[in-house]
């Protein structure tokens, strides 16, 4: 009888070290999977940053060959503002895909220079542009990828419950913008 | 009769759901890829010509050059060339493959890719983050825009993807000697003796816990032990060895508690058998994991966008 005892209550402990050690490795996945995403995010605001820093090259070099002032840089300066002045996610990302219509109308202008255009060091430039935009895509992909990965781990069965307790929330995913799908339209009467 | 007939449809059922219970086992296990990009196999050297559009002597001296500049600069760039893309952009798929074959030292990311789509008639250099400041933008897309495409144009793919090579040498810019088609690649034999290591080790390590575990007489001590290993596993790899590990300690207990006798004791002959079988029912050892290819793999670099695209 007192035998029976002592092994119940070994399975009783047994299961219990088994649940701790569940719940202790679930929250560590949790975190480092949080940490990924945010981590991620700032790979993506290096990004942008990155752009930033080429877009005064770009827009100078445009302006010297435009020899007027387009709607176009307001635009873009406009945008920047924008992104300097965004707190959360959303804002950035909305700020950012602004600069993106932007930034595709100038190219777009660009076509109409055909001395701009064979300029060595405009060549160069929309190489880095390239570059950056491509930097960009991968890096926002990755996030999406992370912020999936990680609102799956919140919701899946055993470790939704761990998520509830501790009170990890959901991730927002980066949506392509609208804007960037369609060809920017070129209007020359501003 | 009828009950028969009960008893079989009843059976049949359960097939089912077993059925069905297996398929979801399955699609648990293996991790699902996202998105359209499909591997084109493992890396089988530096130069990997998927598309057939090299001829088999220069093949051998690009690879030559990369290997001996692998061995110089550390330095890792490969060349490949695939028939077409298949609904995703060049820079996507060349950052897939990056991150899949991972080119370059990991943490160094010192990695370059040469990746050319026949029909497409497209091209991209995909540049290592720790690169990035030596092969720029710039001059990738110089390479892609002007020293390239004049060969593609005659289809000249030897010669195109030569100069493609040398060009990013040069601008990577480290002192580097092309070699006449000497030093040809090293073998590398240290994965496989490190990991036939651990897999004797593992074996013993079954037998080992088995013959513990069967002696304890305790049904759960297998589950203890499988959560360690499993928090252990878990905490490097992925969450859910731990559950899994869990359940297979239990049952490997189970197995050899009851077994035990039957096998150990009578000088069964397929006594030896059962750590073997859990080890091919894919346990935690992924022997795959270890060195990829002949000529060693690659470092596990990552890359990050940078490069350009070009056209012929």
């Amino acid at each position: 009888m007192a035998k029976k005892k002592i092994k119940s209550s070994w399975i009783i402990i047994g299961i219990v070290i088994i649940l701790v050690l569940w719940l202790w490795s679930g929250y560590n996945t949790l975190v480092k999977k949080d940490e990924t995403v945010n981590a991620q995010w700032a790979n993506v605001e290096t990004s942008y940053q990155r752009r930033f820093d080429l877009i005064p090259n770009v827009v100078n070099t445009v302006k010297g060959a435009a020899q007027q002032d387009l709607s176009v840089f307001s635009a873009i300066a406009d945008a920047r503002t924008r992104y300097a002045g965004a707190g959360s996610i959303d804002e950035k990302a909305a700020a950012a895909t602004q600069i993106e219509s932007a930034l595709s109308r100038l190219l777009v202008i660009v076509e109409n220079y055909p001395t701009l255009k064979s300029q060595e060091s405009f060549l160069a430039l929309t190489a880095e542009l390239e570059g950056t935009e491509n930097r960009i895509n991968v890096e926002r992909m990755r996030y999406n990828q992370d912020v999936k990965d990680y609102n799956i781990a919140i919701r899946v069965v055993p470790k939704n419950i761990i998520a509830k307790m501790f009170g990890f929330g959901a991730h927002e995913l980066f949506e392509s913008s609208a804007g960037a799908e369609t060809a920017p339209t070129v209007d020359f009467t501003n | 009769m009828f009950g028969l007939c009960h008893f079989l449809v009843i059976d049949y059922r359960n097939l089912v759901i077993m059925r069905k219970l297996f398929a979801l086992l399955i699609l648990l296990i293996i991790p699902v890829s996202v998105g359209a990009y499909a591997s084109p196999g493992a890396p089988t050297g530096y130069v990997n010509d998927f598309a057939r559009v090299l001829s088999p002597q220069a093949k051998t001296e690009l690879e030559a050059m990369l290997s001996s500049y692998k061995e110089q600069t550390d330095n890792e760039i490969s060349v490949v060339t695939i028939q077409r893309l298949t609904d995703e952009t060049i820079e996507s798929y060349a950052v897939r493959l990056f991150e899949d074959w991972g080119i370059g030292k990991h943490g160094k990311d010192n990695g370059a890719l040469f990746l050319i789509s026949v029909d497409d008639r497209a091209m991209r250099i995909e540049v290592g983050y720790g690169l990035e400041q030596s092969l720029t933008d710039v001059e990738s897309k110089q390479i892609v825009a002007n020293v390239v495409p004049p060969y593609f144009r005659n289809d000249d793919y030897d010669e195109g993807v030569r100069a493609g090579v040398v060009a990013m040498i040069q601008s990577i810019g480290a002192d580097f000697e092309a070699p006449a088609a000497a030093l040809r690649t090293q073998s590398n034999e240290n994965g496989g003796i490190v990991w036939g290591n651990f897999f004797w080790f593992f074996i013993f390590g079954f037998m080992w816990l088995g013959s513990i575990l069967s002696r304890s007489r305790s049904w759960w001590a297998g589950g203890v032990v499988g959560a360690i290993f499993g928090i252990i596993v878990g905490a490097t790899v992925s969450w859910w060895w731990s559950p899994a590990l869990i359940v297979a300690g239990l049952v490997f207990d189970y197995l050899v508690s009851t077994k035990y006798k039957h096998i150990f004791e009578k000088g069964n002959a397929s006594a030896h058998r059962w750590p073997w079988i859990f080890l091919i029912g894919g346990g935690p050892n992924r022997w795959d994991k270890g060195g990829r290819g002949g000529f060693g793999g690659f470092g596990g670099g990552m890359s990050g966008g940078g490069g350009a695209s070009g056209r012929w």
